[in-house]
């Protein structure tokens, strides 16, 4: 598969494979993005970052993100978790809004305060 | 009247800094027209801030909070609500608030407005004016801080970090994206965005393409793409309609400077912002600028940092302990598109200065020379490219007259 290395401006386009004896990884131009690549295919990581309902906020939702990384191949039963939460204001940032989310061990907390109206 | 040293008109994450710095040793008045501090940061939900100044990334709520926690310790007047219509040469700020008028004389004035977004008007696209077109920002404000979800079948032009994040945003709310277009040949946003915010999703990214036609009477229908040759024209023939109900135009930021050039404040036509020293003090004594008010900055790490600046000097200046200097100009030398600050203070020590490139270079020397073509300075980048700030910084030593950036292989 192809990857875009992002960890440096350079921008460089690998190409990794699985091969017998192991990877075959060719265009990388350092050992960040050689690991970059082998992390992309075995388990790409990703924060993920949205809103959840709040009731008697000053506003009507909640920003929040997930506290690590979680495999990006839950983002969106994590996103449909999210999508059924309702909170109460008032909130402070750091809250946990919802714990271990996916069975990631990873929890999801409020990114702001929200005081309550 | 109020009477304060220094009065920060805006509280983005520009405004806070200054207000902040500026608290340490002055009375200081913040102005922001929001109800609540931060400026775009509460609504650019996502995380990527704050990689610099606090090593992690935070999302922008996350980046705000901890300025606004800290601003809240502080005695510094905090009016939101409360727009700046108008300031006069001798610092006097006339603003609407809820109270009715306001009048601040201040000592020194900082302006941190931030930037607003290109609309249709200034890209011309034809058509009617049906609703659902919105700009990026006030799509993100729409569904980050209102919890309103603008539209169902989105069309993005533009492929600024601005136009990604919104691509993605829309996707995890439920809506279709059918595409971001983008007239460049190169994408304009971060690789991590590209990346992230559009592979992650299958969002199709379609380069050298614009918006030619929107259609729809009282809602978005569609738009008419095409693709464009060299110069960025419409080639006849590649047309193509495309339903959808919502567009998004993520066609760039400008500085906000109806204030500044009210008061007769000189504006550089490159960046769109005042011209300034390495103070962040505009040609106009007393008068500072931070921020996306004196150009679109990259990194909210940046603006922050101008801000203090600003905010250091501000005060200084109200308590007549700046000292006038004569200031050395800056030009754009090869390869340079811009280059802030302009001017630097002959006093000065250590100086930063932010640049944009022209087109990519490998390899790539960027050097600083003085008027008799010595190089003062020079430093080596892997890569340097047009969307990506660049930032160098060197120690004066002794006077050198006029100084030039440039970049070459
Ligand atoms: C969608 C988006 C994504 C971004 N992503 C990143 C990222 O991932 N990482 C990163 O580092 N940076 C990012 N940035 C950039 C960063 O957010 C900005 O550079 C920074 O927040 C700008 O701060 P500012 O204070 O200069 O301007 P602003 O935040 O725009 O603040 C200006 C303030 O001035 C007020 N104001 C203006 N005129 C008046 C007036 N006449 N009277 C009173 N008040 C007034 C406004 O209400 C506003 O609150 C992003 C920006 C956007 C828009
Ligand atoms: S492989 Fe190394 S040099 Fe290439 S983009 Fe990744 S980090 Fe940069």
């Amino acid at each position: 598969m192809k990857i875009t290395c992002i960890k440096c401006p350079l921008s460089c386009s690998i190409d990794i494979k699985k091969e017998e004896g192991g990877l075959k990884i060719e265009g990388y131009e350092c050992e960040v993005g050689r690991r970059y690549a082998i992390e992309e295919m075995e388990k790409p990581m990703r924060i993920l970052t949205t809103t959840v309902a709040v009731k008697k906020g000053i506003h009507p939702v909640l920003p929040v993100r997930t506290e690590k990384e979680i495999p990006k191949n839950l983002l969106f039963d994590a996103i449909e978790i999210l999508s059924n939460i309702i909170v109460e204001a008032p909130i402070q940032y750091g809250d946990i809004v919802y714990r271990n989310i996916c069975g990631t061990g990873v929890n999801v907390i409020a990114s702001r305060d929200i005081k309550r109206i | 009247m109020l009477e304060v040293d220094v009065a920060v008109i805006g509280g983005g994450a520009a405004g806070l800094a200054a207000a902040i710095k500026a608290a340490e040793n002055s009375k200081v008045i913040l102005l922001d027209r929001n109800d609540e501090l931060g400026g775009v940061l509460p609504q650019c939900i996502h995380d990527g801030f704050g990689n610099f100044i606090f090593k992690k990334m935070l999302t922008g709520p996350e980046y705000t909070q901890f300025f606004i926690d800290k601003i809240e310790d502080l005695p510094v007047d905090v009016k939101l609500e409360t727009t700046v219509i108008d300031i006069k040469k001798d610092k006097r700020i006339i603003a609407i608030s809820r109270e009715g008028l306001l009048e601040i004389q201040a000592k020194a004035v900082v302006l941190a407005m931030g930037c607003r977004e290109r609309t249709r008007n200034q890209i011309l696209i034809p058509g009617y004016r049906p609703a659902g077109i919105y700009t990026a920002g006030t799509a993100q404000r729409l569904i980050n801080i209102d919890g309103i979800l603008p539209g169902r079948r989105v069309v993005i032009l533009g492929s600024g970090d601005i136009g990604l994040i919104m691509a993605r945003r829309f996707k995890l709310e439920g809506a279709e994206v059918i595409g971001v277009y983008e007239i460049q040949s190169s994408p304009n946003g971060l690789p991590r965005n590209i990346v992230q915010c559009l592979e992650d999703y299958n969002i199709p990214l379609h380069l050298s393409h614009t918006v030619v036609n929107i259609h729809g009477l009282k809602r978005v229908e569609g738009v008419t793409v095409a693709k464009v040759d060299g110069n960025l024209q419409p080639i006849k023939g590649t047309e193509q309609f495309i339903p959808c109900d919502t567009l998004i135009l993520a066609v760039g930021l400008i500085p906000e400077n109806e204030l500044s050039k009210e008061i007769g404040i000189p504006i550089d036509t490159v960046t769109g912002g005042p011209f300034v020293d390495n103070y962040m003090e505009t040609m106009i004594p007393g008068f500072f600028a931070c921020g996306n008010v004196v150009q679109v900055y990259d990194l909210v790490d940046d603006v922050t940092l101008t801000g203090e600046i600003a905010g250091r000097y501000a005060s200084f200046y109200a308590k007549g302990i700046l000292n006038q200097t004569r200031r050395i100009p800056v030009f754009r030398g090869r390869g340079i598109d811009r280059v802030v600050p302009q001017f630097i203070r002959e006093d000065s020590k250590d100086v930063t200065l932010y640049l944009r490139v022209k087109n990519i270079i490998r390899d790539a020397k960027i050097y600083v020379r003085d008027p008799n073509d010595n190089i003062i300075y020079e430093t080596k980048r892997r890569i340097v490219k047009p969307a990506v700030m660049e930032k160098i910084r060197f120690t004066l030593k002794g006077f050198y007259g006029n100084l030039t950036v440039g970049v070459e292989r």
